[in-house]
């Protein structure tokens, strides 16, 4: 099986700033991956160039053997940035049944009702979302990224507002779904419990590329993983 | 500390080359235009349509979309600091000035400083700052009064204002009209009691305005939309043509509000047929002759015209979000659609006047206006509202997020960012539309021209997919997510 996801020698600059500087790596399909990656890094730049909403300065990026951009490409990507805002004038329920009725979903009205149930924002569903709290928009934010049963799911950090039992309904939906994963995080615990690669990034380039394992094969002593991955990141031996 | 903190909040809010270009043409405006070309010393003529009208715009502007010129960090930082209420309002009060009170010093500040003697100037032009006080001060105060009340006090403050047009000499714009000593009285008391009350919001915002900001209530919609069993094409048309939606910075009259809000359709369509109603009554049929009412064929456009296009300019994108919206389908597809719905959408205010208007032209309504051309006006004027007007905000909404204009509500009440000189810059190319509109209104002929070559550019930059597909990219690139 071909890799879900192939970016071949990807770089993009903002005016004099490089954001990514000739990257290339490739992601199998079903396979799940953490990037990680100091402020700054790169990580939101790469995540928007997969799906489509930057374009590369240079470099070739396919998805399932489309370009990002197409339609085919569209069809089988669900992405969630990082701070993630709904549309704010529409209720709930109007937000997922608009999302799902743009990507063609042929059952509007069952994909809404599923996903009101599983994140608990059924009592939310006729509320405006401009006046709901962080935590509910962020629980939206995901439903509308997942709403068309993506094939590729591109995350950047997923969990963030969420009190902690939505953090394990969470946790539990994304290991259920068959697709390719990129969750983008700070957190280490997030990323050991969803992904079991890693995608290391640094300045605009990647700097590591494994398995979690591999990682925590790195700890020295009691030495946490967050300290070798803050070492690998600092460039310190 | 007070120079410091104003510095410090103004330049928060605005970039120094905006502050620079504001403090240029307030200058060239009102020095230059008001003493080599000002000729305001009759004050019964076409100037005090012209002030008194601007006047209540910007006075009922205020009331119904007054906005805080308040960021987050403000929430966050400011607020939370032991600086002295009173300097934190002012600085903030002047902050608000020259977010929008300012504007009206552009408006007809040459007229006035260019009025006959040195006498007059200076009254009018203290009337003309004590306005700019008071829509400053409307705009703040305006956020702590519920809807229903914002509406009635606006509309009780501009029939208020407007019988002055009609001789009435105690209203607070009836130095405009040569009642410079009673008008300039009632001005500064109105001044004088809303300003400190603003004052007070500026220096207490966390207690009031922001904390009804904050209130974590759920407001719950009785009607909604439903996109069951509609495809993507579709469902875009059927969101913007149920809901008109007014959000992102509703910068009209000088005002400012970072509101998200949704008023329906067919409440819209009701409200401008009977205003239309009315409008054509007063223009065709009544016979007060005091009242030059005929005037209001050729005025109402352009008013309709400045708020449709700021709306559209400013507001199309403001609520968007790319994240869904591009990655659902082709953002070139996605914005001719979302284009069209909403030109679509505005004709239901533009709609009945247009019709209206038409219906003037058959009356031949104008012929003893006086103006020459006259049987041409409501023709013209239909033209514009039917045709230029939605071409044009086509148009402008592609420049102002070409130019990357576009400020992206995230938070309700409070600035995304600070002004800088390319919101400014963006704006001017609507001014040249309302001029090709003041143009549109006097020439028939001008004015097919004007709406075919319009219709022309705007159906060509929709055909265009790389157009829109870059527009994407580069609010993207501006953080637009």
């Amino acid at each position: 099986m071909g890799p879900c996801i192939d970016v071949q020698y990807v770089s993009k600059s903002y005016g004099k700033t490089v954001a990514l500087d000739d990257v290339s790596f490739s992601i199998p399909c079903g396979e799940r991956y953490a990037l990680l990656g100091p402020n700054g890094a790169g990580k939101s730049t790469t995540l928007r160039l997969l799906v489509g909403l930057l374009k590369p300065d240079t470099g070739t990026i396919q998805i399932d053997g489309h370009e990002p951009f197409s339609p085919e490409a569209k069809s089988i990507l669900g992405y969630l940035p990082e701070d993630a805002t709904p549309y704010r004038t529409l209720s709930v329920r109007e937000n997922l049944e608009y999302i799902a009725a743009l990507r063609g979903v042929r059952d509007v009205a069952s994909a809404t009702n599923k996903f009101l149930d599983d994140l608990s924002l059924r009592e939310y569903e006729r509320a405006k979302v401009g006046k709901l709290s962080r935590g509910n928009m962020q629980k939206l934010a995901i439903a509308l990224a997942l709403i068309h049963n993506p094939k590729i799911v591109l995350l950047d950090e997923p969990l963030n507002y969420l009190d902690i039992p939505t953090q394990e309904r969470v946790f539990k939906m994304l290991k259920s779904l068959d697709s390719t994963q990129i969750v983008s995080t700070h957190i280490m615990s997030i990323a050991t419990r969803l992904t079991d690669k890693v995608l290391m990034i640094a300045r605009g380039k990647i700097i590591w590329n494994g398995t979690i394992d591999a990682l925590k094969s790195m700890e020295v002593g009691d030495e946490p993983i967050e300290s070798v991955v803050a070492r690998l990141m600092t460039g310190a031996s | 500390m007070l120079p410091k903190l104003i510095k410090f909040v103004l330049l928060t809010r605005f970039s120094r080359p905006l502050l620079g270009l504001v403090a240029f043409f307030l200058f060239y405006d009102i020095a230059i235009r008001g003493l080599t070309g000002g000729n305001g010393s009759d004050f019964s003529g076409g100037f005090s349509y012209y002030a008194v009208g601007s006047s209540i715009f910007f006075i009922v502007m205020s009331l119904l979309f007054g906005g805080l010129f308040v960021l987050k960090s403000d929430r966050d930082y400011l607020l939370t600091l032991p600086l002295r209420r009173r300097d934190l309002s002012a600085a903030l009060f002047i902050a608000q000035f020259i977010g929008s009170g300012i504007t009206i010093l552009f408006l007809y500040g040459f007229y006035v400083a260019g009025a006959g003697g040195l006498g007059d100037a200076i009254v009018l032009v203290i009337n003309l700052v004590l306005l700019a006080c008071l829509v400053t001060a409307l705009g703040v105060v305006s956020n702590i009064l519920e809807t229903w009340k914002r509406a009635v006090l606006a509309v009780l403050l501009g029939l208020w204002c407007s019988s002055s047009i009609l001789g009435f000499g105690f209203t607070p714009v009836s130095a405009f009209t040569g009642q410079v000593l009673y008008g300039s009285i009632i001005l500064f008391a109105l001044t004088a009691v809303t300003v400190p009350v603003a004052l007070r919001e500026l220096a207490y915002l966390e207690m009031g305005s922001i904390r009804s900001l904050l209130r974590a209530t759920s407001t719950e919609y009785k009607t909604s939309m439903s996109f069951v069993g509609k495809g993507p094409i579709r469902a875009i048309y059927s969101y913007h043509l149920s809901f008109l939606e007014l959000m992102g910075r509703v910068n009209i009259g000088g005002s400012t509000s970072y509101r998200t809000a949704r008023i329906r359709t067919r409440t819209v369509l009701i409200i401008s047929i009977a205003a239309a109603a009315v409008y054509t009554y007063l223009t065709g049929f009544s016979s007060i002759d005091a009242l030059r009412l005929d005037v209001l064929v050729p005025i109402i456009p352009v008013f309709m015209g400045v708020i449709t296009l700021v709306l559209m300019a400013q507001g199309t994108f403001s609520n968007e979000r790319g994240w869904l919206a591009f990655t659902a389908m082709d953002p070139a597809k996605y914005l001719r659609n979302l284009l069209l719905s909403r030109v679509l959408s505005i004709l239901a205010i533009l709609g009945p006047f247009g019709a209206a208007n038409i219906v003037l032209a058959f009356l031949g309504t104008g012929m003893s206006s006086g103006f020459g051309h006259t049987l041409s006006f409501p023709l013209s004027a239909a033209i514009v509202l039917l045709v230029t007007v939605p071409s044009a905000s086509i148009l402008a909404t592609y420049i102002v997020a070409r130019v990357g204009a576009v400020q992206q509500v995230r938070e309700e009440g409070m600035m995304p960012g600070q002004f800088d000189i390319r919101q400014f810059v963006a704006i001017l190319p609507i001014y040249f539309v309302i001029g090709l509109i003041i143009v549109s209104e006097i020439f028939l002929s001008a004015s097919i021209v004007i709406a075919s070559a319009l219709t022309l550019i705007s159906a060509a930059l929709l055909i265009s997919s790389g157009v829109w597909r870059g527009i994407a990219y580069r609010l993207t690139e501006k953080g637009f997510i």
